[in-house]
């Protein structure tokens, strides 16, 4: 068969993976080799290239996986790491727990592939995270322009928040899809890690950040990375050859700490009362306190790249944090957003939104003012 | 990968690709002539494989090499009743193909068919033009002088009609019933935009070589590509305006000859649509004193299982018409010489002949 079938494609062989022992390792590599040699028929450049650098090539999905397998070894044992990379073509989510990798593509991008998301939503679906008056058809335009120029940037708050709200379609799909929702909903996720050029094109970093918060949603007390250079892809490329070097990198702010976000998990309570108190002391030993409200987004601004502490003082009965011990304080690097309590309400592990689009569209801008823009001085602080 | 920079020229030497999505076979020379329905390339996959033991009807032993029996090689083409292997000796012994297919190769002392070709993708020329170069079981280039636009969108439909435009001062360019009279009828009309599916279903009934408008909304495109006529939308998905260098060339062009060139059969590729209006008064290729069929032309078969091939006519067979004795109405008929063991007698009008420009 191989005499035969050799003469109108080529073959690449590899271990059989059904065999006991053999593992998916080789079978990857063999896959690799496989789309190497595809790619280096169809851009002959790629072979060029390969062969004066002595380099390996791989695919990009292959690359961000690394750098979150990687990424995996820096956070506490048997917490996991959520990648999440929105691409033109394909979105990648990659979940990663000491250092054993789950890496799941979707082809859903905000590019070339874009138009694939009118065969999963219809555009009234795709409304519902859009905070202004638009009509469906509008967006279904927008979608089939993008899909036809995919190089486009958005060029104004409007079409930068359309972007957004199907790039947050996309991601829920992904994690409804790929059945990720366990390590969102039982507090065993640590980091959250965003990546492509939708959430690094932001005019404000806490777009990035919302976009997370909304379309993931995970109790319990979650660090949020972004990848505001576009170095993950890299980063895990380099990793096949030089894993100190990568490793070295990935633990300097080559990524932007985001801040760290605490979603409680709350049976049943009155929309802006206090369901806990918390304590937070900086290196100086100053304390402040905090009630936290329900059913908004609460933040506590703080100094970037600073350490301080959070203690609990008071959780009332209702309340659970999974994941977190709350008899303990727990110390902490704070993010370019501070610590952030995202107490709002849920349903079947999603964030609840008003069924009425106008309430929907206060919600939504009430909660974009809560988080605040990036940069907030300390006067404004002491009002939070 | 980047789209090409050049997206309308106003006038000059509009070079057009037609490449298949994937590998498949050329049917074009480098200086060929091309009509506007001339094949440029085709892919095909053959659906059905089966293999077939020659050992006992050759009476040989399992041991045997029987690549030394056959009479055909790997790659050939093979029709039914056509001897692909023989014996010599003091008992002749022969195979014959039982069905058409084509001879891929030895397996396990079988030989390995394939056969059922199921055309998946094809590529016309859209707009005559000149081959001016060919990309190796991709397709080719098409060359002309005139007006060019590259458009946007396109419902996969091919025309082509004379130049006109509706009353781009009256209820802002858009086309509406008002627009629909009987000079659509064959012409390609362009406009702002139109907002109403019933005007694009009612103007269908003046079967319009084309429209071209600078806009569409997202909800008329499905009713677009119902439509049996070419619509080609060239700047934008929405409503608005027609950009001005489009417009700006269109109506330069008017009253010439325009070709739409869509085409969506690639499967997830995006082709963007073409907008063609060549300088010149176009003659058809038939009508071409050069394209006199006769013996020693080059033609190429246009259908059945030898379509696509290329060869050489040897022999013109003349049929019978209704004023002859015989009962049955015979056609003329041509004999081709594909290569040096390859001949086929078949319909004078299921060939073309190829014009080589010099």
């Amino acid at each position: 068969m191989e005499r035969v079938f050799s003469q109108i494609t080529d073959i690449s062989f590899s271990t059989n993976v059904l065999e006991s022992g053999s593992g998916v390792q080789p079978t990857l590599n063999g896959l690799m080799n496989v789309l190497r040699k595809d790619l280096e028929s169809r851009a002959p450049g790629f072979r060029i290239l390969r062969e004066k650098t002595k380099c390996s090539v791989i695919p990009g999905e292959f690359a961000f996986g690394r750098t979150i397998r990687l990424m995996s070894r820096l956070i506490r044992q048997n917490r996991h790491i959520l990648g999440i990379d929105i691409g033109a073509h394909q979105t990648i989510l990659a979940d990663a727990v000491n250092l054993a990798l789950s890496l799941h593509t979707l082809p859903l991008g905000i590019g070339n592939n874009i138009g694939n998301l009118l065969s999963e939503y219809t555009p009234s679906d795709l409304q519902s995270w859009i905070s202004f008056q638009i009509k469906s058809a509008e967006i279904q335009d927008y979608i089939l322009n993008k899909s036809y120029y995919p190089d486009l940037i958005p060029a104004n708050k409007y079409s930068a928040e359309i972007e957004l709200a199907l790039a947050r379609a996309i991601v829920m799909k992904g994690i409804e899809n790929e059945s990720l929702s366990a390590i969102l909903s039982d507090g065993s996720l640590a980091m959250v890690f965003l990546s492509g050029a939708v959430l690094r094109n932001v005019e404000d970093p806490g777009e990035a950040l919302l976009f997370a918060m909304d379309s993931l949603a995970p109790v319990g007390m979650v660090d949020y990375l972004l990848d505001m250079n576009g170095l993950s892809g890299a980063i895990g490329t380099l990793a096949h050859l030089n894993p100190v070097l990568a490793s070295q990198i990935t633990s300097t702010s080559a990524y932007l700490n985001l801040g760290k976000v605490i979603r409680p998990s709350v049976r049943s309570e009155q929309p802006g009362k206090s369901i806990m108190a918390v304590s937070v002391r900086d290196d100086a030993g100053n304390t402040r306190k905090y009630d936290i409200p329900f059913n908004r987004i609460y933040r506590i601004p703080l100094e970037y790249g600073k350490n301080y502490e959070l203690e609990w003082t008071k959780i009332s009965h209702n309340v659970t944090i999974p994941g977190v011990k709350t008899w303990a304080p727990a110390g902490f690097k704070s993010g370019c957003f501070g610590l952030v309590f995202d107490t709002r309400e849920e349903k079947d592990g999603k964030i609840k939104l008003p069924k009425e689009k106008a309430a929907r569209d206060k919600k939504l801008q009430s909660w974009r003012t809560e988080l605040g823009p990036w940069l907030v001085k300390q006067e404004e602080e002491s009002h939070a | 990968m980047p789209e090409e920079a050049v997206h309308i020229i106003s006038s000059g030497t509009v070079r057009c690709a037609r490449l298949l999505s994937e590998d498949g076979t050329v049917v074009v020379f480098k200086g060929q002539m091309a009509d506007p329905t001339t094949q440029i390339a085709f892919r095909k996959i053959w659906s059905r494989h089966f293999s077939l033991n020659i050992l006992d009807a050759l009476d040989l032993d399992p041991a045997d090499n029987i690549r030394e029996f056959l009479t055909i090689k790997e790659g050939d083409f093979v029709s039914i009743g056509e001897q692909i292997a023989k014996r010599e000796g003091k008992r002749k012994l022969s195979v014959t193909a039982k069905a058409s297919g084509r001879f891929l190769g030895i397996s396990a002392n079988r030989l390995i068919f394939e056969s059922d070709p199921v055309d998946i993708e094809s590529r016309d020329a859209g707009v005559p033009g000149v081959v001016t170069d060919i990309v190796n079981t991709r397709g080719a280039y098409l060359e002309t002088s005139g007006s060019y636009i590259k458009g946007l969108w396109g419902n996969g439909e091919c025309g082509q009609g004379i130049l006109l435009s509706i009353d781009m001062e009256k209820n802002n360019g858009i086309f509406d019933l008002d627009s629909i009279s009987v000079d659509l009828a064959g012409a390609v009309v362009f406009a702002n935009t139109c907002t109403d599916a019933n005007v694009l279903k009612t103007a269908a009934k003046m079967t319009p070589g084309g429209l071209i408008f600078g806009s569409l909304p997202s909800y008329l495109l499905p009713v677009a590509v119902s439509l049996p006529f070419p619509i080609i939308v060239t700047d934008w998905i929405g409503t608005g305006k027609i950009s001005n260098p489009v417009h700006l060339t269109l109506g330069e062009n008017i009253i010439k000859f325009a070709y739409l060139y869509s085409d969506n059969s690639a499967l997830g590729k995006l082709i963007r649509p073409e907008i063609i209006i060549p300088q010149d008064e176009y003659i058809p290729e038939k009508e071409n004193p050069l394209n006199h069929l006769g013996i020693g032309s080059q033609v190429r078969i246009i259908e059945g299982f030898y379509g696509g091939e290329l060869g050489i006519v040897v022999d013109i067979l003349p049929g019978n018409d209704e004023n002859s004795d015989n009962t049955e109405i015979a056609p003329d008929q041509v004999k081709i010489c594909i290569d040096e063991e390859t001949y086929v007698t078949l319909p004078k009008n299921n060939v073309e002949v190829i014009n080589l420009k010099s």
